[in-house]
């Protein structure tokens, strides 16, 4: 990344505490949080105030840590997914794609993680019908990953697994494979991505920019010169240069600094949209996702960064 | 015309949650082979009334002062929403600018107003876009952020609120139960606000598919898939029916004809529809469209449960449909639906 000057970083730093006090602050009684205060406990804002939690120098497990792996312990059913709160019949199967991805990152519940990867490698996709595949001009047959089990395969739960399949070491793996598949397939025409849909009934859908970015981190270690990611690029730079929230300066932070663009604006019109309490819109998933992007400049780290060589 | 259990049925919300699981009321309107069909059990379901009235307001444009037209239309309505929270339900899909494809807020914004006016002790907007998890964006494109803050009001994500599991009053999907937000189950009067438009899965999407937004995502995904694998329309009704608001306002200022919901033609259709029963509502907004309400799957449905679609069971107030009914272009997949 580029070159920050010492009042950014110290506004990066300042911002990226009281982000963490924040969070820390907000853990509910069951180790899990809830995307609002006091709200039930979800996986996904458990995840990411977990992810957003950890820093660099820690080498043991910090006291959220270890209340939240209570929480995913209680939250597991059977099979081995995390289940949502007063329902173990059905599993939460993008937030057990989510546990995985984050509990592998923090090594931590060694054999919560090992259910949990067992659970993301045999859950997939409904196949889609031709019929119904046919104005929607989409490759019914890729099964990737869906939110709900029972259910067509999309594009943000797809960029998850995928993200914790890579850092599993799994970039071989046949449902990696599938799994990128799918995202090309579903790439909009003029590149970025929405919720997985490129078109329906002869008109073309436009890209948003939350999806775009789940998915060029997904991408993050395919050929770079591939117009997908080349026009998806692009796409997002002119979005995020036009109109920007929470979650797409966030977003979009962890995405270009893992493509090598300068993400020091975004994070400053990030930590400009910090509330006094420390939060963004008093909200844990966003507040952990602005901190994770800060931690890029403060902390020199990207929890969405794919260790190993590119192509 | 309307008794007073009918009016209390309407803002009893969470007395009616919290019985409707465990107990049930006589069924009144529903045959027993009917519900044989339909797969339901006859105890499960009440529909509010025999007969319904409907209100449709004149409005040529956004401009007007729309708080005072609502007012206006609520007479023929008398809810007792005194010292009730409100929740306002708008449809808020996804922002292009080349599509007006969400309930416009400054309705919205006269609704807020309107029951404020009416002694609410709270109003809220809720809702749970389905394709969209960037509310924050959503609220801002659109302009109903900007109508929250300054009316003073909370919008809550319903894709992320707190959830409770309820037990569908029908069962024409296998889903069986629903997971609610609990800013739904926790309102005493649900206000759907729909924009008037044709749809090219469920042929129009009025006061009850709606509705959808009121399923949180975090359960049920970015889209709502479930609902689609169950059945649209079967999900339509199962969710109206353990829902049950109150009380529907539709934005038909401005209507949207062809591939809606997202990607059709704006119409000047220049009305608001306000019903106590979200059905008849629909019923009429689809007659203002020229599509036969009976032909729509989800409400032919509803029909059959009883719900007043006829037009010699809705008592019509207001203007008269036959000077707003336009003819709303279809797509060729619901050709079959135009009256």
């Amino acid at each position: 990344m580029e070159s920050m000057s010492s009042q950014s970083g110290e506004q990066f730093t300042s911002s990226l505490q009281r982000a963490r006090a924040y969070l820390s602050a907000q853990q509910n009684a069951d180790g899990g949080w809830g995307y609002v205060a006091g709200g039930l406990s979800f996986a996904e804002p458990t995840c990411y105030s977990l992810l957003a939690l950890a820093t660099p120098a820690a080498h043991a497990p910090n006291q959220p840590e270890t209340r939240a792996l209570k929480w995913f312990e209680a939250h597991r059913n059977p099979a081995g997914a995390v289940t949502f709160e007063g329902d173990r019949s059905h599993p939460d199967n993008w937030g057990t794609i989510l546990a995985c991805f984050t509990l592998h990152h923090l090594n931590a519940g060694p054999e919560l993680c090992k259910h949990y990867q067992r659970y993301l490698l045999a859950s997939r996709g409904n196949r889609i019908s031709p019929q119904a595949a046919a104005p929607l001009k989409l490759n019914g047959d890729l099964q990737a990953w869906s939110w709900a089990v029972g259910t067509a395969s999309w594009v943000e739960p797809t960029a998850y697994a995928l993200l914790a399949l890579k850092a599993l070491g799994l970039r071989e793996h046949e449902r990696v494979r599938t799994g990128e598949a799918f995202l090309l397939d579903r790439a909009c025409y003029e590149g970025g991505w929405n919720y997985g849909n490129k078109e329906v009934l002869d008109v073309r859908l436009e890209p948003m920019p939350t999806n775009t970015c789940f998915a060029l981190l997904a991408l993050q270690d395919f050929r770079r010169s591939h117009a997908v990611i080349q026009k998806s690029l692009a796409y997002l730079e002119r979005e995020l240069a036009e109109r920007q929230s929470t979650l797409t300066l966030a977003l979009g932070a962890l995405c270009f600094d893992v493509y090598d663009r300068p993400v020091d604006k975004l994070l400053s019109s990030l930590t400009a949209r910090q509330e006094t309490d420390g939060s963004w819109r008093g909200n844990a998933h966003l507040t952990a996702l602005a901190a994770l992007a800060l931690a890029i400049a403060v902390e020199k780290s990207n929890v969405f960064r794919i260790q190993g060589p590119l192509s | 015309m309307h008794s007073d259990d009918e009016q209390n049925n309407s803002i009893s919300r969470r007395r009616f949650l919290q019985t409707a699981t465990v107990a049930a009321s006589g069924v009144a309107g529903i045959s027993a082979a009917a519900c044989r069909d339909l797969g339901i059990a006859a105890r499960e379901y009440s529909p509010l009334a025999t007969q319904a009235r409907v209100t449709i307001l004149h409005a040529s444009s956004y401009d007007k002062n729309l708080s005072d037209l609502l007012r206006q239309g609520m007479k023929n309505h008398p809810l007792n929403v005194q010292g009730k929270r409100v929740v306002l339900k708008p449809n808020l899909v996804e922002y292009h600018t080349a599509h007006k494809i969400n309930t416009n807020p400054l309705l919205v914004a006269a609704a807020v107003d309107c029951f404020k006016s009416l002694g609410a002790s709270e109003v809220i907007i809720a809702d749970g876009p389905g394709h969209q998890r960037d509310t924050e964006m959503l609220l801002e494109l659109s302009g109903l952020g900007e109508v929250a803050r300054s009316e003073r009001v909370r919008f809550v994500d319903l894709n992320t609120d707190s959830i409770h599991r309820v037990a569908t009053a029908t069962h024409l999907t296998a889903l069986n139960e629903l997971w609610l937000p609990e800013t739904i189950l926790n309102a005493d009067l649900v206000v759907s606000m729909p924009k008037l438009k044709t749809h090219h899965w469920a042929g129009v999407t009025l006061s009850l598919k709606n509705l959808f937004g009121v399923i949180p995502s975090v359960r049920y995904g970015w889209p709502k898939n479930v609902l689609h694998w169950h059945g649209i329309d079967e999900s339509i009704v199962d969710i109206a029916t353990t829902v049950r608001p109150g009380f529907t306002i539709i934005d038909g200022i401005e209507g949207m004809e062809g591939n809606g919901p997202l990607h059709g033609e704006t119409v000047s259709s220049q009305v608001v529809v306000m019903s106590e029963n979200l059905a008849a509502a629909d019923a009429t907004a689809a007659r203002l469209m020229s599509i036969d309400p009976l032909r729509v799957k989800h409400l032919g449905y509803m029909r059959n449960l009883g719900e007043p679609l006829a037009e010699r069971r809705i008592v019509q107030t207001g203007e008269r449909l036959k000077d707003y009914r336009r003819e709303f272009r279809l797509i060729d997949s619901f050709a079959h639906l135009r009256a």
